[in-house]
Parts: C-alpha cells; sequence; structure tokens
C-alpha cells in the first residue's frame, strides 16, 4: 500500500481569520489536521522590558495596549497591584464606577469576540449589529477618558477624572435597551442551522483538561466548571452585586459562544446594580484631586507625583489577578524604587492558544478557525 | 504557610511579602506533590524568571517562580527558586510547555525533559536572553527594508539619540 505524507501549510501570519498576526504551520493529512504549531510574537512588543524602564504610571498605558479590545480590564489589574503593594484603600464609590467600567469593557470584548467569530464562520450580518454597539460603549469610554480605546483611565489610587451624573444616565439608558442587542445577536446565531453545524461538537475540551492547560474565563466555563474571580475572590465591590455565573455543559465551541452571550447580560446586571453605589461628590480618583486647582501645595504634590512618580520599597513582591474578559489575567510586580523591577504579564490568551494544538488535533482545516474565534485570541497580549 | 509543615524537606524558607512565598531547592517533587490528590488540586497558573544579576548564594542568577491555583482551597500558591536549570512540569501541566519555552528564550535557563524547547516570542534566529538585566532595551539588532536587495535586512543598531534614562531620585521617599 502506497505510503500516505502529510503536507504542511502555512496559515497567517496575513490572514484575516488569524485574528492578527498568528503564523500557523499546519500539518494536514488530507484535510484532517495532524499537528498545529503556532509561531507567535511577531508583533515583537517587549511590554516587560519597557515597563522596566517606566515609572509606576508611565508604565499604565502599556497595559492598555496588551489587549486592546478590553482596555481597560488590564489597567485596572496593574493599578489593583500597585495598589496592593502600596496598601491603598478604594473607597466604595470609585470601586462602583470601576466596575461599571470594567462591566462596559466586558461588554467591548464579548460583542468583538462573538461576533467577528462569526464573522470567520460565515454570518457577517452580527458583526455590523455588535460594532454598532461597540461605537457606543467606546464613546462612554471617549466621555470618561478622552480616549475611544486606551483609556489609561483606571489608575493606581482610583480613577483618572470621576463621571459625570449625564454620563452614567446615559450608560443607564444604553444598558437598558443593549440585551435586547444581545437577543438578536442571538436570533440570527443561536438557532441558526450552519452555525450549530460549525460550532457543535468542534473544539471539545474536557474539564480535565482545561484545567489542565491552565484555562480561565470563558474557556474553563465552557468546560462547565463554575469558576469566577469575581465570586471566587471577590475584589472590588463585587461581593455586594448579585450575579450568576454561566458554565457550559460540552466544552465545545458552541457552549463557549452562549457563556459569553450569558456573561454580556449579566454584565448588564452589573452595570445596574453598581450605578446607584456610585456617589457623585466623592468620586474623585486621587486624593485632594478637587484642591489641585485652588490649593497650591496640592497642586505641587500633584505635578510632583505625575512627573517624578513615586517611590516603593525594594524587594516587594505582589502577584494580583483579576477576571479579564478573556480570561484571568496576572501581574506579578517586584517593586525597583522608581520603577518596576520585573512586572510580570500572564496573558489569559498565551495560555489559550498554547493549547490550540490540543484542540484542533483531528479537526478539519476548516475547524482550526473556529478554534481560533473561540478562543478569542487578541495578539497584543499573546505577544507582549 | 502551611506548606513548610506538609513539605518541610523541600521547603527551603518562606516570606511574607506581603503574599507568602516559599523558597524550595526541590521544585520538581514539591510541585508535583502540589498537583497530586486532593489536599492542594494545584493547576499551574503561572511560570516565570526574574533576573537578579549577583544576588544568589548558589551563584544562579535567575529567580524562577510558578504561580499554582490551588481550586480545592481557593488560593494561589508562589513557589520560587534560584535556579540555573528547571526540570520542566510540563509532564503533568502540559500549560508549562509555552511557560518554559518563554523562561528559556528570555532568561537561558535550561529546562530539562522539555519536550519542544524552541524560541517562542523573539524573532527567527535572535540571540540573547532580553529580559535578563544585562541586555539593554533597545536590543543590538535593527530591521531595515534594503532597496537593493528588495528584502528586509538585519543589521548593527544605530541609534539617533542615546537612549535617556531619567534616575532622579524622588523627593517623596517613603
Amino acid at each position: 500500500m502506497a505510503k500516505l505524507k502529510t503536507f504542511t501549510m502555512n496559515f497567517g501570519p496575513q490572514h484575516p481569520a488569524a485574528h492578527g498576526v498568528l503564523r500557523l504551520v499546519l500539518e494536514l493529512d488530507g484535510e484532517i489536521v495532524v499537528r498545529a504549531d503556532p509561531h507567535v510574537g511577531l508583533l515583537h512588543r517587549g511590554t516587560e522590558k519597557l515597563l522596566e524602564h517606566k515609572n509606576y504610571l508611565q508604565g499604565l498605558p502599556y497595559l492598555d495596549r496588551l489587549d486592546y479590545v478590553s482596555m481597560m480590564a488590564y489597567e485596572h489589574v496593574y493599578s489593583v497591584g500597585l495598589e496592593n503593594l502600596l496598601t491603598l484603600p478604594i473607597s466604595t464609590s470609585i470601586q462602583a464606577v470601576r466596575v461599571i467600567f470594567l462591566e462596559l469593557t466586558r461588554l467591548l470584548n464579548h460583542l468583538m469576540a462573538v461576533t467577528t467569530h462569526a464573522l470567520d464562520v460565515g454570518a457577517l450580518t452580527p458583526f455590523l449589529w455588535a460594532f454598532e454597539e461597540r461605537e457606543k460603549l467606546m464613546e462612554f469610554y471617549e466621555r470618561v477618558s478622552g480616549a475611544r480605546m486606551h483609556a489609561a483611565y483606571i489608575r493606581p489610587g482610583g480613577v483618572a477624572t470621576p463621571p459625570d451624573k449625564q454620563l452614567l444616565q446615559d450608560i443607564e439608558v444604553f444598558i437598558e435597551t443593549f440585551p435586547s442587542r444581545v437577543n438578536e445577536i442571538e436570533e440570527m446565531l443561536t438557532n441558526n442551522r450552519i452555525w450549530r453545524q460549525r460550532l457543535v461538537d468542534v473544539g471539545v475540551v474536557s474539564l480535565s483538561a482545561a484545567k489542565a492547560w491552565g484555562f480561565s474565563g470563558p474557556m474553563l466555563r465552557g468546560s462547565s466548571w463554575a469558576w469566577d474571580l469575581r465570586v471566587s475572590q471577590p475584589y472590588e465591590c463585587y461581593s455586594q452585586l448579585n450575579f450568576s455565573v454561566p458554565i457550559g455543559a460540552n466544552g465545545d465551541c458552541f457552549d463557549r459562544y452562549l457563556v459569553r452571550t450569558e456573561e454580556m447580560r449579566q454584565s448588564c446586571y452589573l452595570i445596574k446594580q453598581a450605578l446607584p453605589l456610585v456617589e457623585l461628590s466623592s468620586t474623585s480618583g486621587n486624593a485632594g484631586w478637587s484642591n489641585n486647582n485652588t490649593q497650591m501645595e496640592n497642586l505641587i504634590h500633584h505635578f510632583k507625583f505625575y512627573t517624578a512618580g513615586y517611590n516603593i520599597d525594594l524587594g516587594h513582591t505582589v502577584y494580583t489577578s483579576a477576571e479579564a474578559p478573556k480570561g484571568e489575567f496576572g501581574v506579578g510586580l517586584v517593586s525597583g524604587g522608581i520603577t518596576p523591577y520585573r512586572c510580570r504579564l500572564r496573558a489569559p490568551g498565551f495560555v489559550h492558544l498554547a493549547a490550540l494544538d490540543a484542540m484542533t488535533v483531528d479537526h478539519m482545516i476548516a475547524d482550526v478557525v473556529t478554534v481560533i474565534g473561540t478562543q478569542d485570541i487578541v495578539f497584543g497580549e499573546i505577544d507582549r | 504557610m502551611e506548606l513548610a509543615f506538609l513539605y518541610p524537606k523541600w521547603v527551603v524558607a518562606q516570606f511574607l511579602c506581603p503574599q507568602v512565598w516559599t523558597y524550595t531547592k526541590q521544585h520538581s517533587l514539591l510541585l508535583r506533590a502540589l498537583s497530586r490528590g486532593v489536599l492542594h488540586n494545584g493547576y499551574l497558573f503561572d511560570l516565570y524568571g526574574t533576573h537578579h544579576p549577583g544576588r544568589s548564594s548558589s551563584g544562579a542568577s535567575t529567580q524562577v517562580s510558578w504561580v499554582v491555583w490551588s481550586y480545592t482551597r481557593n488560593s494561589k500558591l508562589f513557589i520560587s527558586s534560584f535556579l540555573h536549570s528547571v526540570s520542566s512540569v510540563s509532564s503533568w501541566w502540559p500549560s508549562a510547555i509555552w511557560f518554559e519555552r518563554e523562561l528559556w528564550e528570555m532568561f537561558g535557563t535550561r529546562v530539562e525533559g522539555h519536550p519542544d524547547l524552541r524560541r517562542l516570542l523573539t524573532d527567527y534566529g535572535f540571540v540573547g536572553y532580553p529580559l535578563r538585566k544585562d541586555f539593554p532595551m533597545t536590543g543590538y539588532v535593527e530591521l531595515k527594508y534594503s532597496e537593493k536587495t528588495k528584502r528586509v535586512t538585519s543589521g548593527s543598531l544605530r541609534l539617533a539619540q542615546e537612549f535617556r534614562v531619567f534616575d532622579f531620585v524622588s523627593p517623596w521617599q517613603s
């Protein structure tokens, strides 16, 4: 009998379904994947190295650029890490502002994740609808921080500037109507025959495999494990808020899609509960913010802190993690005086992509696109 | 703090700084024990290095840290060790495969028993260990498009301006 030879194919690094610059070397037996070898790092960012050369506040905007579809979630973890180093207390009102924007960020991320996934699989329409909603969400970003995407809004010690009353009212109006947008997306997809054929029983991850590969976020919850840091180790004011954690049953791509859509509804619910917790009079981010323009000493202090930075004693190590939209994002900070001595960034997408080979073996080549989509890959955080 | 009581032979010291960091000289045995059984049911969350030139008594300058998620205890366990070479934990935690590749390429720490030790994040043909403290932030090479050969070529780095470090001490000393 003739011996069958596999052949090797390059997927990317400029393939639109690769969600960025992923070079995937696929070993194929006909249309069946034998091995998938992701080559990453094509962005050459060196964020961890750069952070060692900037003072703590200058380093913050780099965190926005890690995962450029869920910006505030990443700067939040870095800020919390610094607050742990400095043991800064945060008032409930500011925590509520953070929760509102963290959950808006989750909407921003999941809209992108679900609908670009649909786009890769062949459904264009939900993508167009979701980007209209994303535009509104980015407008909220812009109104609160001045930037549509890379907000640098959540700062160590609080937030940059408190949101105004009108903005909070507009957010409330938005989340009243947003669940029906999720319903519209679901109407297009959930019972769609093609969508189901492409997703059900594709990229199945058992619970034990998901844990062994270090999965987190919707990737772990899709494999029927109700693990969410917002519940198991609540940070900010999540312990005062009521929400449920959706989980999948089979651990396939379809379950992870359902988990993400349900998480969007839960985020709306969370924002609704967090809005009344914001007290507009005391939402100033930094201590004495309101006095900056009226008292000379405060202005000088503020200026010195912002330009020269601040010192943290050498050698303190704090590892902080939080539930980012893509999974658990970890920041390992070692203080080194005026700059971090070392800042480790543990990106959830990096861990998920490492399991791409295990998830796609014995699948058809078209399913590779489905699996990349379901992993919600963004290369900013993987290449770091 | 219980790791010191459970595994007194393997734990060298524990520090509270401000989380509990456990220093070990038997990382392989300790991590294997953490992965097993219902006591910890640990899974690898993170694995990374930190370069401390000339700090350790054993001569190894890279501090390797393992962050282990213990789902049964709902806590993260922080294990650390100064090492020239680590033994791979990827045989029971496959998530370590990429973490160890990254550790090796960034710090030059040898990983023994690793199934697939190749560069991961740096460029093809990259030389050096970028996250070591003696590696300059600007690197050594730069890429250019050569009009002559019609392709991207690499050459030694030439900076139009020196890299500037503003290392003034803050008057706001804590």
